[in-house]
This record gives structure tokens, sequence and C-alpha cells, in this order.
């Protein structure tokens, strides 16, 4: 009997408010997991902290929920230990881009093959309310709000994931909305089946502290064939598109893994591929 | 007692003591008792004039004459050029610190002199390049003037030789088979082609010829024994070494000074055990890595220094609380902040036992020589497994950049220890988490073993789900802390993990752990032999503590005191918290090592010798004492020397 999404549905109850996007983002997984029959013996899905980061709790799988901003050191020593595990990190925009910020160039320009899920509500849920990296001035970006911690006007420019990201050399961006369930499924899917770091921004709003659904409905324009994925000019300009959300696989493009990097280290390294002897290693400090 | 008294005691005990003590300028009369296979030599110059090159062919010469060596180095800050010196102890047995003065000060610049010239026994042999001014510092010492910079300049070809101009003069003057060093310029030079060995060649004989003739009057000599099979061991080598051993898998870190060559060596020689290494963005994103990579089932470590263990704490506790494995080297240098990055402190302990929020348990070891930092760096994943634990691993500068000789252990002779997998029948109904009586639970390994589970730093209950519940956090506390009985009961069982030293009965007791046990273990030996008892406890394992031990080394010796290079006795500390015992302190916070002189004078201080009687004896221990060592028996004599009284070696500082 093949896996069917329910079964990979944990007893664990999803801590999240009702109407929280975040809901779809988990259901799109499921139904992706059963479409490639992934097996859970052999997953690792890695979280940092916040509201979407209790994800791993609510698929069976291995999971790895750490600290807040950690998550893609902690899925690359996962990869890098075990390249036949399937790895995959999710966490919120908080996460991704204030605390956890500077290991997502390193984590693209390695282009670790795994694939890493941002939902992004533009704002700090599980602390109640506080300004995040993406949310929008009011001139710039979606989810625009005075917060508690900005209760006199943003004074700060939103970040531009997407362009972000492909600045760092990720090898595959793209953009999914939990408003879209069907595609949000299948943009799991591409993501997996690519070879190297991919990454999905899901715009998944947050419906206590900055209710974005009639905004980003109005703004986003899914990709339909018009757009060619490998061109990386093309794709820069979606993302530098700050008043429209384009949905959907914004760039892509396949080159070496780290996996197939140390593959070559390892190879120069010790080309017969026998296990060497230690004792010849403590030999070479010999006096001679 | 009276000076002569003093004198005359320490005859008894081997050391004659000299006749210069007015002051006078000191000439060694004929015939000599030379000090064999015993010397402490200083080269100091800068970073571009080969000073370093000059110290590990002199080593490696040593190590070749079948003696011991301890070298330590210090490199300047600055990239290129600034005073740099390497310091080579020889002994006939293993030296296990710098020593304390030097009996050999060899100066390429006046600026290096200027540095190094107080520390020079005020008898010792300086040799010094003409650039050097020299003064009444040392009044009293054997001076060679060479002028090795011009030598070199004019005659061997250009400033770079001077490093074998240098290495000629020294070996001529401790007669030294220059067979020895020719053989190595072949080995070391033979590939850079012909034009190369003949310059070294050339610049080595120029060096013997320019001291030849000036050997007469030094006090050491070096006389080669049967060459034996032995390592020159960088202590940060030996690191590298054990964790291969341990079957490490995957190895993160960060440039940090002094802990970067263990990134570099295990760079170059993981992955031929198969194992991979990676330069992280920083320290955080290094131990984020080493801890997925453990919770992937793999051995991992990562090495860093005071400063990157502070960005490391949330995930030291994010480790303790999730219960993964994983080994942390800490090459402790002066903190606090970036503080000293190229000097000597043990300063990290607090931080290593306490660092973090919350009641985080972890193992703490600090080596305290090189073979140390092999075997313990085994212990210390054999920890972490057992225990699934951080361990903490506190080296520090001295040890990082210290190479000693040490015999090639045999491989096969360690225990490696990996952590508890689940049974098939555990894994039935799997509890990641499950409450066992030492605390200890089968961790699955993602891939391998047909079940899965969540880690979290948040607290969890059995089964690894979140649960914030009264129960929950008392019951997994416990769990957490249980495993450090394990430790302790590993580290007791197998008795490696302290280490006793000097004399059972005696009232004074020192504490120490880290590399400051060798220079302790001298002061100790130096101190018995004026009539002063003294005992060591050295502890490897610091957290958690094995008391016991401790308890009973306090039974034994009433007055205990903790000497450590720190500046709020950080163990002395702890040993009070933990153990409720009174223990005094006595720390040095400079930047240097301790060495057995000042050791020395703290124990007279503490046995209630006033100056007017330690001083005579410490200034005496201060300077060359060229009676040290017996000279040969003549065939046929008894083997007592009429002058000598059977006179036996006195240790040397």
């Amino acid at each position: 009997m093949p896996f069917q999404p329910k079964d990979y549905k944990t007893d664990a109850k999803p801590i999240w408010c009702p109407g929280c996007g975040d809901f779809a983002v988990l259901a799109g997984l499921y139904q992706a997991f059963a479409a490639m029959q992934i097996d859970p013996t052999k997953t690792v899905i890695v979280s940092g902290i916040g509201c979407s980061s209790r994800l791993p709790v609510f698929v069976k799988s291995y999971g790895f929920h750490t600290v807040h901003g950690r998550t893609l050191p902690v899925a690359t020593g996962i990869k890098l230990a075990n390249p036949d595990l399937t790895v995959m990190a999710f966490g919120g925009d908080g996460d991704a881009f204030a605390i956890g910020g500077g290991h997502i160039p390193h984590a693209a320009r390695r282009n670790v093959d795994i694939t890493y899920v941002v939902m992004d509500n533009f704002i700090y849920g599980l602390t109640k309310g506080q300004t995040s990296p993406t949310t929008g001035s009011g001139d710039i970006g979606h989810g625009f709000k005075l917060t508690t911690t900005s209760p006199h006007g943003q004074y700060e420019e939103p970040l531009n994931p997407l362009a972000m990201l492909l600045i760092y050399g990720a090898s595959f961006v793209a953009r999914g909305y939990s408003s879209k369930p069907k595609q949000l499924a299948a943009l799991y899917q591409e993501a997996m089946n690519h070879k190297g770091f991919s990454f999905i921004q899901i715009l998944s709003p947050c419906v206590v502290f900055n209710k974005t659904y009639d905004e980003l409905d109005a703004a986003i324009i899914p990709l339909e064939g018009q757009h060619d994925p490998t061109d990386f000019q093309a794709a820069m300009s979606l993302a530098l598109d700050t008043q429209t959300e384009h949905l959907g696989v914004i760039y892509k493009k396949e080159r070496p893994t780290l996996t197939d990097r140390f593959a070559d280290v390892l190879e120069k390294s010790n080309p017969s591929g026998k296990p060497q002897d230690l004792q010849k290693l403590f030999h070479s400090y010999q006096v001679k | 007692m009276t000076q002569a008294e003093l004198q005359e005691t320490a005859t008894q005990n081997g050391a004659i003591p000299t006749n210069k003590s007015n002051g006078a300028p000191h000439i060694y009369e004929e015939p000599l008792h030379h000090i064999i296979n015993d010397v402490i030599v200083r080269f100091a110059g800068d970073g571009g004039e080969g000073v370093i090159t000059t110290g590990e062919f002199f080593s490696l010469t040593m190590a070749k004459c079948g003696l011991n060596i301890f070298k330590t180095t210090s490199l300047p800050a600055e990239i290129k050029g600034g005073p740099a010196m390497i310091q080579v102890r020889v002994g006939e047995t293993q030296p296990r610190s710098q020593g304390s003065h030097l009996d050999i000060l060899v100066c390429f610049n006046n600026e290096v002199y200027q540095i190094n010239k107080a520390d020079l026994k005020p008898n010792g042999v300086l040799i010094y390049d003409s650039s050097c001014e020299v003064d009444n510092t040392n009044a009293d010492a054997q001076k060679y003037e060479l002028p090795f910079g011009e030598i070199a300049k004019k005659q061997a070809g250009g400033a770079l030789a001077k490093n074998m101009v240098v290495l000629g003069a020294i070996c001529q003057l401790l007669g030294v088979d220059p067979a020895l060093i020719e053989d190595l310029i072949h080995k070391k030079f033979d590939r850079k082609g012909e034009k190369v060995v003949s310059n070294n060649l050339h610049g080595l004989q120029l060096g013997r010829t320019a001291a030849s003739g000036l050997d007469n009057r030094i006090p050491f000599r070096i006389q080669p024994g049967e060459p034996k099979e032995i390592l020159i061991m960088p202590g940060n080598d030996a690191i590298a070494l054990g964790a291969i051993a341990s079957g490490l898998k995957v190895f993160a870190g960060y440039p940090i000074t002094p802990a970067s060559t263990i990134l570099e060596k295990l760079a170059v020689m993981l992955p031929k055990f198969g194992g991979r290494v990676i330069q992280a963005e920083d320290e955080i994103a290094s131990l984020g890595m080493v801890l997925g990579a453990s919770y992937a089932g793999y051995k991992a470590a990562t090495s860093t220094s005071g400063p990157g263990v502070s960005l490391m704490i949330e995930e030291i506790g994010l480790a303790s609380m999730a219960e993964i494995p994983c080994v942390i080297f800490d090459a402790q240098r002066g903190g606090p902040s970036t503080g000293l990055p190229t000097k000597q402190e043990q300063s990290d302990l607090n931080i290593a036992i306490y660092g973090g929020h919350g009641d985080a348990p972890r193992i703490v070891l600090a080596p305290a020589n090189v073979e140390d930092c092999f075997t313990m760096t085994v212990e210390a994943f054999n920890l972490a497994e057992m225990c699934q634990m951080p361990t903490l691993f506190l080296t520090d500068f001295y040890l990082a950049q210290a190479a000693a000789t040490m015999e090639e252990p045999d491989v096969n002779d360690f225990e490696i220890i990996s952590r508890a997998r689940p049974t098939a029948e555990q894994l039935e109904n799997y509890k990641r988490f499950q409450l066992t009586e030492n605390g200890i639970s089968p961790m699955a390994k993602p891939y391998d073993d047909a079940t899965y589970y969540i880690a979290t730093g948040l607290e969890h209950n059995e089964i690894g789900n979140p649960d914030i519940s009264p129960a929950a956090h008392k019951k997994m506390s416990d769990k957490r802390h249980q495993k450090l009985q394990v430790a302790v009961d590993y580290a007791v069982k197998k008795g490696t993990f302290t280490r006793e030293f000097g004399d059972p009965n005696a009232e004074i007791g020192f504490i120490t752990w880290g590399s400051t046990e060798g220079a302790m273990q001298e002061a100790i030996n130096l101190a018995s032999e004026y009539g002063l008892p003294a005992a060591q406890l050295h502890i490897l394992l610091l957290n958690p503590l094995p008391g016991d031990v401790i308890l009973d080394f306090m039974e034994k010796h009433p007055r205990v005191i903790v000497a450590e290079l720190n500046y709020t006795g950080q163990l002395a500390q702890r040993l009070r918290a933990a153990l409720n015992v009174q223990v005094e302190s006595f720390t040095k916070c400079t930047g240097q090592p301790f060495t057995p002189y000042e050791l020395l004078r703290h124990i007279m201080s503490l046995s209630d010798w006033d100056d007017d009687r330690s001083e005579p004896v410490l200034s005496q221990v201060a300077r060359v004492q060229k009676q040290r060592q017996v000279p040969a028996p003549q065939p046929g004599h008894d083997g007592q020397d009429a002058n000598m009284g059977g006179a036996v070696a006195v240790s040397r500082i």
C-alpha cells in the first residue's frame, strides 16, 4: 500500500491559529511527500524557532527543531554527513532573514542539496506581532503595518528574499502562496527533485497580527509559461518587482552540488578508495 | 641557615654552588664537567629571518641524536616581520615544560635581543649577531658575537642563509656531528635542486667555521645516544590524529588563533579516511553543522578558541537538551573579548562548565601535554558518545603551538566507544528519550534505523515531542544530569583522568589542570631537593569532577593550593562550590605560562622561607650549574669521583 498524504500526519496537533497560512503549507507538504512516496525513515526536516518552525513535529519523518536562525547550518551538517538522506529546512521570515540571515548566502553558494522553505508572513507571530525583516514599508513590499515595535511608523525597508537568493547563487528559487495549495504541492516536488540548493518563499499570512490575504490576493500573478526560469536576468526582473508577487519557479539552473564537490575531494584525497592506515599517518611524524 | 650552610646543603644534593655569587664575571675552569644532553636554547629573530626554520632544524637534529625535545614557538602578530622566537628544550627524558630561564640565547638582531635578554640565565650563553647592542643585563653571561648577518650576506649568498649560519654555529658550539644536519638539509632541499642544497651546506659550514675555537668554554654538550624511533608531534596535530582515531566523520570549523591548524590538518588528513571537513561561515554555523552531522548518526567535532566558544554557547545548550554528542576543541588564549590571541591563558574553564542559560550538563576535559592531546581526544569522543552530551576539550595556546617528542602509539590500543543505538526490539515502540536507570537512551540513526523522532531544544517527553509540563521538565532534567555520573564512573574506573605526583605525605598539595602540570612537577622535584616536600593532583576531567579522588587528595594534604593561569582562580572557585572544600588559589594572568622557577618560589613562600633564605637558593637555581651532570667514570674507577662525591644530577629548570 503506497503512502497517502494522511500517512505523514502525526498525532501532534498543530499549535497554529485557525486560518493560519501554515496549515496549507503543511497540507501541501503531505501531498508532495505522498506524490513522491517519501520514506519517512530516510528523510530529515530541520527547523528553527517560530510558529512555522514547529512544522517538523507534525510530519512523520526524522525531525530536528533547532535554535533560532540556525536551520541551514544544521541541515548542511546532516546532508554533509549522509548525502543519501532527503533533507528539508523550514523556518519563518524572522528565523531566515533576521537572526539567520548570515547563513543563507553560504548555503546558497555551497549549493548544498537541500530544500529550504521560508514561510513568510511579514511579522513575528510567536512573540505576538513585532516587525520582521519582510514587513512592508508602505512604499515597498507587502504586509505594511505599524507593529508593536514600530508604533510610530516603519523606519526600515523590507528585504527582498528572492533577489537576495538569486544574487547569493541559489540554483533554484521559487515563490508559492498558501492560498494556492495545488501549486504548492507541485513547487515542493520540483524543488525536491532539483539537484542543489532549492529555495521556496511561501507567502503564508498570519491571521492575528498581520492579515494580508486580501492584499496578497490582489498582488499575486502566477507565472504561466511566459517565463524562462533558466534566464537569470528575467528572474531578477521578476524578483525586483516589489509590487507584484509572481508565483512559480522564478529561477532554476543546475550546477555541481556540495555533495558532488565532496565526492571529488574524497576521490582526490584517496584515489584507491581503500581505508587508509592511521598508523602510517603516525609514521609520517617520525624523526628520520 | 647561612649562605655557606645553604651551599653545603645544596652540595650534598649534588648542586655544587658557583663561587661567583659576588657577581664577578664567570669563567669556566678547565676541565669542565659538562652538562650533557640537557639544555634550553632560544632562537630569537624577526618573522622573515628564518628563525623558526633554525629552531625546527635544531629540534630535528636533537631528536636524531636520540634525545627528547619540547619546543614552543611564539610568532609575531604581524603576518610577516615582527619579533618571533622558537625555544627548544632538550633532555634525555621527555621535558614536560619549556623550563624557566634560558641556557643559551641566540639573537638575530638587536630588537629581539632587547626583548629576550632578561630571560637568559645570569651566567648563560649569549650568541648574538654583531648588530646587537649587548648591555649589562648579561654582564655575567658568556657572550659570543658572531656576525652571522654579515657572513650570510657576504659569503653565503644572501640574508636568507642566516638560519644555516646560525645552525652551523650552535651545533659547533654544542659539539653536534655536522653530518646529522647535512643529512637533514639533503632530505629537505634535494627536491629543490643542487644549488639550494649547496647554498645551505655552505651556510652551515660558514657558521661552523665562525664558531670553531669558541666551543671549549661552553658548559653544554650534546652526546648522541642510540637513535630511536620517535615522533615530533605538535599539540594540534595530536588532536587531529586523535579525532581520526575516534572515527570522526564530519569536522566543521572557522579559522581562529590558535586553533586553526586543527582545521587545516584535518582538511588534509580526514578525507583520506572518508571524512568531510568544511570551513563554516562562523562558529555558530560550525557547531550547527556538527550537531546536524551528529544527529545524522556520525561522529562530528569543531575547533575554536574563546571567542568562538562564546558564539557557540546557545548551541551547546541545544546539544545538551537534545542529547546530541559532539566534541568542541577550545584552544584557549588570553581573554576576555579578542584579548591576547597569541598568548597563553587558562581562563575558559567557567564558560566551558557553566556557559549558557538553563542547566545544561556537559563534559569538560583538558589535556596537559602532547600525548594527552591524542589520548584525551579519543576519550573526549568516547565520553561525548557514551553520554550523548557536548564535550568541551580545553587545550591552550601553549599546547596548541608546542611540539614534543613522543613514542608512536599503537592505534589499536585505544578503546573507541560509539553511541548506543536502538535494538530491533526497541525500534518496535521507539522512544528516543526513554527514561532509563542511568539516563542514557538509545539514539536512532536516520536512514539506517527504521523509525523517526523529533530532536528539539524545547523541553520534551520520552518520544521527543514538545512537553513543558512540570513532570516532563523534572524527569528530563534528572535524565540529562544522571548521565554525568556515567562519565565519572567511566573516568574513575579507567584511572587516567587524574594523575598524582610528589610526596604522598607532604603537607602541601597542589591541584593543577591543563598544560600547567609539567612546570608544577618540575617545581616539586626541585623543592624536594631543598627539603621542601609537596604533592600534586592533576585533573584532566573538569566536569563532572572526579570528586572522590579530589577529596581523598585533600584528606592526605592539609593545605591545598590550586595553581592556574587565570585572574580569578576558576578551578579553585569550582572546587569550593562543587565539593564544599577550602582550597587556596595561586594564579598568574600575564599571558605567559608558569615557569618551574616561579612555582618553586611559591612553594618556598608557603613553607615560610623568608627572602633571606629563599633568594640565595633561587638565584642559584636560576644559574647554569655546570656540575649537574656527573662526568663519566674513568675505566677501572669504582664510579665515585673524588671531587664529586657521587653527586647526582639535579633537576633542571
